[in-house]
């Protein structure tokens, strides 16, 4: 009797949806399978083949001549002159010659952006930099780069650009 | 098939996907019910229940066969189960005590539960007792468990658990007759 009353409050209430435990197994193929942790395709890799990859790949390219190692801010520095002297030159050939960027309206300089930034070809410019010239790849650290820019008033070097750009236009 | 040859095929991949059906098949529902005791909500006891039969698919490898098939099992849901209660409280920034309580307190309003006020005065007793006490209350009074089989799955001495089961039948009695 103790048993029977025990069992009646077995579920204690708790119920579950229509036909939940014929439709479990699919629910948990179908999770599997999301989770890509079933096999669904026929094909076989060796064993441990994902964790010997990058090591394969990597010995492969060290039998290749070691490519050299282009300085990233050389390339900036380069791209940043290019676009400075384009700049420059069609606002002073296309006008009188004579400049005042206080004159030059912002859709102005945005219309020639839109118009030659495009037309830089990176690649180009990059193939013409001299390679045995170039530095080895500097890799700043993120702290030093943070150590750098504490304490930068971000505002006084904007004035201070637009100051010189000023009097060198003028 | 007997449960060696159960493991045997799980552990092999050919056979792996054949034998998971199996094994849902056979433990879903003992499993589901553990787990449902412990969160009580039925779309979170599916959530846990589906976790569980991942986890076993994904470690069956690691299944060093120290312990019944089940035992293991059953040690994965609870453990998956007291995650998602710790979750749970950690998402809601309550203690575990207080969602057992929230829990229990919106039973009423789960289209899946339709127990009687003496079946829900019982839940409300059993979500004020600490977790490894409504573990073994629930395993032992509903599933009547042996206390032997309850030791294995929770890794506790049978005198640890006779004790933490005494404890809980006082609090709950304690907690009924207050509610009176």
């Amino acid at each position: 009797m103790k048993k029977n009353n025990k069992h009646t409050i077995s579920k204690y209430g708790f119920k579950t949806p229509k036909n939940y435990f014929t439709s479990f197994e699919d629910s948990v193929f179908e999770k599997l399978s999301n989770d890509n942790l079933l096999d669904t395709t026929n094909f076989k890799i060796p064993e441990n083949y994902f964790e010997t990859v990058e090591d394969n790949v990597f010995k492969k390219l060290n039998l290749k001549k070691s490519p050299k190692i282009i300085s990233i801010r050389r390339i900036l520095i380069g791209v940043s002159v290019a676009a400075s002297l384009l700049f420059m030159f069609s606002i002073i050939f296309s006008g009188n010659g004579k400049i005042n960027p206080n004159t030059i309206a912002i859709n102005e300089i945005e219309n020639w952006m839109d118009d030659n930034i495009e037309n830089i070809d990176t690649h180009a410019i990059i193939e013409n930099i001299s390679i045995d010239a170039i530095d080895t790849l500097q890799i700043y650290d993120t702290n030093e780069i943070i150590d750098e820019l504490e304490g930068v008033d971000i505002e006084q070097i904007i004035i201070e650009i637009e100051t010189e750009i000023g009097s060198d236009l003028l | 098939m007997t449960e060696k040859a159960l493991i045997k095929s799980l552990k092999n991949s050919t056979s792996r996907e054949v034998a998971f059906r199996q094994l849902m098949a056979l433990y879903k529902e003992r499993l589901y019910w553990h787990i449902r005791k412990m969160v009580k909500i039925h779309d979170d006891a599916d959530d846990v229940l589906q976790n569980t039969f991942i986890k076993v698919f994904k470690n069956i490898d690691n299944f060093k066969e120290e312990s019944k098939l089940y035992t293991w099992l059953y040690r994965i849901a609870t453990n998956e189960a007291i995650t998602f209660i710790n979750k749970r409280a950690k998402q809601q920034n309550l203690n575990i005590e207080e969602v057992h309580f929230n829990i229990t307190n919106n039973l009423q309003a789960d289209i899946y539960y339709d127990g009687n006020e003496i079946q829900f005065k019982l839940q409300q007793a059993i979500a004020t007792l600490p977790n490894k006490q409504q573990l073994v209350f629930n395993m032992k009074y509903f599933d009547e468990m042996k206390y032997n089989e309850m030791s294995s799955i929770l890794e506790t001495s049978v005198g640890a658990l006779k004790a933490s089961y005494h404890y809980a039948v006082k609090k709950i009695k304690v907690h009924l007759e207050k509610s009176n």
